[in-house]
């Protein structure tokens, strides 16, 4: 029905930049549809129109102009990088530094515009600029450094820029990876369509039944916390947690899937982050193409950069190698911090946001042999699953607090549901049917908790089992009707249609 | 050029020039600016003319005259009122560029309001026309420019401007005129009613003074008439002209009650609008896919980890069975959602009528459908009744109803809904299409209803219907795959969905005076299409009004709702006025001020039964074997939803054994009632503790007390809802207000366990009985309770 009932007026209301919008399925059926009946060579070039397209309707003429306008910077300067002799260092620093500050400026005026209380400047907010910034900062600066090389066709690099899956939630695509896999064409496989359409309804899954279904509750919950005890306050930093991953994860499964159809592979961005054991694991499991790219681009660079060698000198002959050390890990971490909690927000809440996990991750790196040593000491065997487990446990809770702390955009907020937590614990609501009244039914929270499970089911299987490739050597009748099921679920356990408001993606701003 | 090239050059340049087109397409369709006849419903013919009817489309005209295009002997009916507040300033329609409107405008007896115009030049409603302007009414705003007038400024000689009105401020630097300015064509039946004292500067102003007069004078008497309600200098005063030195009233615009051309759609245009993208894309598709097996495969450039374990054939298979197994899935879902999870909608449940049967077909929202009892007509006066009513059903919903009972069968009597000719809205939530739209028969009425209630965004969801109640599922419940309450498909429902509340009686809102609700034109339109529709097929209507607890709020509205009945001939009854003869109390309310109980529903009957079957002559039909559905109907329903009074006493040994204390009493009754004494001197006697039960003189209630005994059992302080055993949920108005709101009522549970018995004290009886303190014992199988045999008992 949604096939036949075109409407280009409506079309372009609903498609509106969101995932879970019959329209956007429809464009995507009909950009596969155009892509492989285009000759080979010039399927990329549909990939272009439609990406093009997308962002335009999405958005409007200005919000295409800045991706537009940065991609002719970054190509530019690529070229002019690779003309520059090696020997003309500074012609080739000048090139790379005017064209990543260009960019970091661009990017900076719109942090400003988005999160400035006054609304002093005021223009549209370009879609998925913090995503498509850093991937052409990477770019350019690898070809700075010659891991790459410079592009030299402008509307291939735009495709680049604009490929719309990644262009709204990410990942931050390399274009090592990624540059050459759009443009090179790719010949239909039955492979490819399955794993793809595969990716998708697991990413609709997590999207749609579960997140979204939790951030009814979530956003009532923390919106009056002052009702409600430290139990429940508590129990919903679990779920908030729960729901920013399955948000944000289900949406990168989704355009993962969708370039999978293409015959494109994506960046993993998770890789079972709940499973971690402390945190600087964490944050390698979390949202890996930024944690990658502040690893690649900020933090090696001043690791290795000759200022940090010289305080580090003068540290070790004036306290010490431990001390020299211990700088060599604060000044670098902190600085990523400082840039991570900045791309994800410019309010004081994600300052200490940042705080928190710069100092964990310090903490945690300086004085880990003194948790061995503490560990040996308490005859703790940390090899046992057990402590594996209850470290995940304890990650986990560092992650669903700093998220509750990012979530409050006050931080006084934060303050008081902590306290909550801890004097005001009233445990009964939790049991009383308080839970049922927060926006969720009982029916409902039940499908939430149970994909809450269900998706930790299957993470944990994951580790061990390629579960979409099993599924995909399955008997042919027992894959068909278990797929089909799987969209049925999905469409009726969904949170879609008029009787819901689907939540806007939580990362969409960043 | 070698051939191929040439084919590759001439597909190139055709895709280049689609897309091209594509693209502008989208621009263009999606530029305010842009103009497209087709853009208006209608054809634009006398018969068919273009239909305005939003402000979104006046401003599509305007936008179309002032870019050039004329209109030249094209006809436009504007079909509701229009508001423009909200637009800001509005620019004329034409300007002094030659750029003029030249086809016919009907108000249709319709009014702009707050026409806010300012113009550096010349200022109106139309500036420059070579047409004509009908039955057209500016009800207010402002008018300002150098020139400026109401309708018109700088009209040719073949212009008309007629039957119109005009209470705009005109504000004009240069030249200030009451209609029209510079105007050479003619000027019939119109008339300035503002108050402008730049116009009335001019030379007419003596006439318009006096007019303004005279109008008022009239007006004031008819004021009194109808005990101010607002709508009524519109519709009742609507011209009035000079003839001879003296004035004369007529019936403004008059209403024109044929069925409007205009709104009927145009469905093959409007679907090759919409469907022509789809062709388009699809031709580009097939061209590019046939222009590919022409081109040798172009070496993949780069190397795929193609991995190809089945054969093609096998995969194929997989993505076909999978969409066999979706499509079922999606059947069967749509199915146990769509039919199971609430009963069934009226509309389904009428299909399987033998519509021929009815006599008495009550049309409307929920105000009669859950408001009239049908088992009661059936039952003391023997009327075959079917209630075909729905959610805040509107007067476009209820018209296509009534056209869908027209097809099937010839009803004596229509009851009609009067209540929601004041529920002013342009569409409709689409959580009400449920019962309004979605189970309708797919057919022209069901589309044309669907195209009314909602906006165009919005048909897609409503024409499939899954999107709205795919969310259904957290009602299903064991029963929905194993029966339904009442079987729908032996045609024994008649519609009536009875209500259970009890409410809190004690802060109900009685309504104290007038509030300034408005008419809603666009109910109003239907309802008086409904009125033509019956009249042409010589079925009679009753225009029922329900009573209410909030009565007063509407006493005007339904005054009004009667003069529209007068002008037609159609009997008019307000219940809210009988009190006396159908012995309606306020304990007969549920849970809301609107919306009667089960006891209240039977008082209404009772006295419409009897003048039904006195006014229309209706049959008793009881004892005839062709109506055994109703007669099967009552007993389902007495069965099913009323409990039995003659248990009771089981229920309260029961309760004595399991030493638990715990009785609700709904409030509402009076210390006094004898009823209540004896009641309690039952429980008394049983050894049941009454000091749980406290009297509260003041409010001639009796309340559970917070903060007592039972209620801290149950946590009162803590919650408003408890969840039952069985799945019903008790609601209470506060913590300290114990009167509540119980949603079940359908089912009892037997004594095992027992702690809490629900009592209506309004009847005395028993309601349900529930397990509070005992969840783990579950097993309890449901059970139909046998007929209540006091229910006739008031």
């Amino acid at each position: 029905m949604y096939i036949g009932a075109f409407n280009l007026i409506q079309f372009i209301d609903d498609l509106s930049m969101n995932f879970v919008s019959g329209y956007f399925l429809l464009f995507v059926f009909w950009l596969i549809l155009f892509y492989y009946a285009a000759e080979i060579q010039h399927r990329w070039k549909v990939l272009l129109a439609g990406s093009f397209l997308f962002v335009l309707l999405g958005g409007g003429w200005m919000v295409t102009l800045v991706p537009v306008l940065a991609t002719g910077v970054a190509y530019i300067a690529a070229i002019a990088i690779e003309n520059t002799e090696k020997k003309e260092k500074r012609k080739r620093k000048y090139w790379v530094s005017s064209a990543v500050l260009t960019l970091l400026a661009a990017l900076a005026i719109s942090k400003v515009n988005i999160l400035d209380p006054w609304r002093t400047i005021d223009f549209i907010f370009p879609i998925g600029i913090s995503y498509y910034t850093f991937s052409l900062v990477a770019y350019v600066a690898d070809v700075y450094w010659k891991r790459d090389k410079a592009e030299l066709s402008y509307w291939r690099l735009l495709l680049f820029t604009l490929w719309f899956p990644k262009i709204l939630q990410g990942p931050i695509a390399r274009h090592k990876n990624l540059g050459k896999q759009l443009v090179c064409g790719h010949v239909f496989s039955y492979d490819n369509l399955g794993a793809g359409l595969q990716l998708m309804l697991w990413g609709y899954f997590k999207k749609i039944v579960v997140a979204d279904r939790l951030i009814v509750l979530v956003q009532s919950s923390f919106g009056n916390y002052h009702e409600h005890g430290g139990a429940l306050v508590l129990c919903m930093i679990v779920l908030a947690a729960f729901q920013l991953y399955f948000d944000f994860s289900g949406c990168v499964d989704i355009a993962r899937g969708i370039s999978r159809v293409f015959g494109i592979d994506l960046e993993q961005n998770f890789n079972h982050p709940f499973f971690a054991q402390n945190a600087a694991e964490f944050w390698r499991r979390w949202h890996m193409t930024l944690s990658s790219w502040f690893l690649d681009y900020v933090y090696m660079p001043i690791l290795i950069s000759p200022t940090l060698m010289k305080v580090c000198r003068f540290f070790s002959n004036k306290y010490g190698k431990r001390i020299s050390m211990a700088v060599r890990t604060i000044i670098p971490v902190s600085i990523v911090w400082v840039f991570t909690s900045m791309w994800h927000g410019t309010t004081a809440n994600f300052m200490v946001w940042g705080c928190y996990w710069g100092g964990l991750i310090i903490i945690g790196t300086i004085f880990n042999e003194e948790f061995g040593q503490l560990a040996r000491l308490l005859r703790i065997n940390r090899e046992a699953s057990s402590w594996k487990a209850l470290q995940m446990v304890r990650v986990f809770m560092i992650f669903a607090v700093g998220h509750f702390i990012s979530t409050n955009r006050m931080v006084e907020d934060s303050w008081e549901m902590a306290r909550k937590i801890f004097i005001d614990i009233r445990p009964w609501e939790l049991l009383d049917g308080t839970l049922y009244n927060l926006g969720l039914d009982r029916v409902n929270f039940e499908i939430a908790i149970g994909g809450i499970v269900f998706i930790m089911a299957v993470e944990v299987v994951q580790t061990k089992l390629d579960i979409r490739r099993a599924v995909r050597e399955w008997n042919v009748v027992v894959r068909s009707f278990v797929y089909a099921m799987a969209v049925l679920l999905v469409l009726i356990f969904g949170v879609w249609g008029p009787e819901y408001n689907a939540a806007a993606f939580a990362y969409m701003n960043f | 050029m070698e051939k191929s090239s040439k084919v590759k050059f001439i597909f190139v340049s055709v895709l280049f020039c689609l897309s091209c087109g594509m693209i502008s397409l989208l621009f263009i369709e999606n530029n305010p600016h842009y103009y497209d006849p087709c853009k208006f419903w209608g054809k634009g013919t006398k018969d068919h003319p273009y239909v305005i009817a939003t402000g979104k489309d006046l401003a599509r005209l305007r936008d179309a005259v002032n870019k050039g295009y004329q209109f030249k002997d094209k006809y436009f009916e504007q079909i509701f009122d229009i508001d423009l507040e909200g637009d800001g300033v509005w620019q004329p329609i034409g300007n002094n560029q030659g750029r003029f409107f030249g086809g016919h405008y009907d108000g249709r007896g319709h009014v702009i309001k707050n026409l806010h115009i300012e113009a550096d030049d010349k200022a109106a409603l139309f500036v420059g026309l070579s047409g004509s302007i009908k039955n057209l009414g500016l009800e207010s705003g402002r008018v300002q420019g150098e020139h400026a007038a109401s309708f018109v400024v700088s009209g040719s000689s073949n212009a008309v401007i007629k039957n119109c009105y005009s209470k705009v401020e005109i504000l004009g630097k240069k030249s200030a005129a009451d209609l029209v300015a510079d105007y050479t064509g003619r000027v019939d039946q119109c008339l300035y009613l503002g108050e402008s004292s730049d116009v009335l500067k001019n030379i007419n102003g003596q006439y318009i003074r006096e007019f303004n007069q005279n109008l008022r004078d009239s007006l004031g008497k008819r004021q009194e008439k109808y005990n101010g309600k607002k709508r009524m200098e519109l519709d009742d005063v609507c011209y009035l002209t000079l003839r001879d030195g003296q004035v004369e009233f007529a019936r403004w615009g008059g209403f024109d009650h044929n069925v409007p051309r205009g709104i009927k759609l145009e469905l093959a245009r409007n679907l090759a609008g919409k469907y022509s993208a789809v062709v388009i894309l699809c031709l580009v598709f097939i061209f590019m896919f046939l222009r590919r097996r022409h081109v040798v495969q172009a070496e993949a450039t780069c190397v795929e980890e193609a991995v190809v374990k089945d054969s093609r054939a096998f995969n194929y298979s997989c993505f076909l069975l999978t969409l066999i197994f979706l499509v079922i899935g999606l059947v069967a879902a749509n199915k146990v959602l769509k039919t199971n999870t609430i009963a069934s909608s009226p509309i389904r449940c009428f299909y399987e009528q033998d519509a021929g049967k009815i006599d008495a077909v009550i049309c409307g929202s929920s105000m009669v459908g859950i408001n009239i009892d049908v088992v009661t007509l059936w039952s003391e006066y023997g009327i075959s009744s079917y209630a075909l009513w729905g959610s805040a059903q509107t007067y476009w919903n209820t018209y296509y109803y009534i056209e869908e009972v027209l097809k099937y069968g010839r009803p004596q009597v229509i009851v009609l809904d009067a209540r929601m000719l004041f529920h002013n809205v342009e569409y409709q939530a689409l959580y009400h299409q449920y019962t309004n739209t979605i189970e309708m028969n797919i057919n022209g009425n069901w589309l044309e209803n669907i195209q009314l209630t909602a906006p165009q965004t919005d048909w897609v969801e409503l024409a499939v219907g899954f999107p709205i109640y795919h969310a259904r599922y957290s009602n299903i419940k064991k029963n929905n795959f194993l029966m339904s309450d009442i079987d729908a498909s032996a045609g024994v429902d008649k519609g009536w969905r009875p209500a259970y509340g009890h409410g809190n009686i004690a802060n109900l809102y009685i309504g104290s005076g007038n509030t300034n609700v408005e008419v809603s034109h666009k109910q109003e339109y239907y309802l008086r299409k409904i009125f033509e529709l019956c009249s042409s097929r010589e079925i009679p209507i009753v225009l029922v009004a329900a009573a209410t607890a909030n009565r007063n709020e509407y006493l005007s509205y339904l005054q009004y709702a009667e003069s529209i009945a007068d002008e037609y001939g159609v009997n008019f009854v307000d219940l809210n006025r009988k009190d006396g003869e159908t012995r309606f109390t306020k304990y007969d309310l549920d849970v809301d001020n609107t919306h009667e109980n089960m006891n209240g529903a039977r008082k209404m009957a009772l006295w419409l039964g009897k003048y039904l079957r006195d006014k229309y002559q209706l049959a008793d039909h009881r004892g005839d074997p062709a109506y055994e559905s109703w007669n099967l109907y009552e007993h389902k329903m007495l069965e099913l939803l009323y409990p039995a009074i003659t248990e009771t006493e089981d229920y309260l040994q029961q309760l004595a054994r399991n030493d638990q204390r715990v009785i609700f009493i709904q409030n509402g009754v009076r210390a006094d009632d004898e009823k209540y004494k004896a009641f309690l001197e039952r429980v008394d006697s049983m050894g049941i503790s009454i000091g749980d039960i406290r009297p509260e003189l003041e409010n001639g209630c009796w309340l559970l007390e917070a903060g007592s005994e039972p209620a801290r059992r149950l946590d009162l302080q803590q919650e408003r809802r408890i969840m039952l055993p069985g799945g019903h949920i008790i609601e209470f108005a506060s913590p300290t207000d114990l009167s509540f709101h119980y949603d079940g009522g359908r089912w009892r549970k037997p004594p095992a366990g027992l702690s809490c018995i629900v009592i209506d004290n309004s009847t005395g009886e028993l309601f349900d009985v529930v397990t509070l303190f005992n969840p783990e014992n579950e097993n309890f199988e449901a059970r139909p309770i046998a007929p209540l045999e006091t229910v006739t008992h008031f």
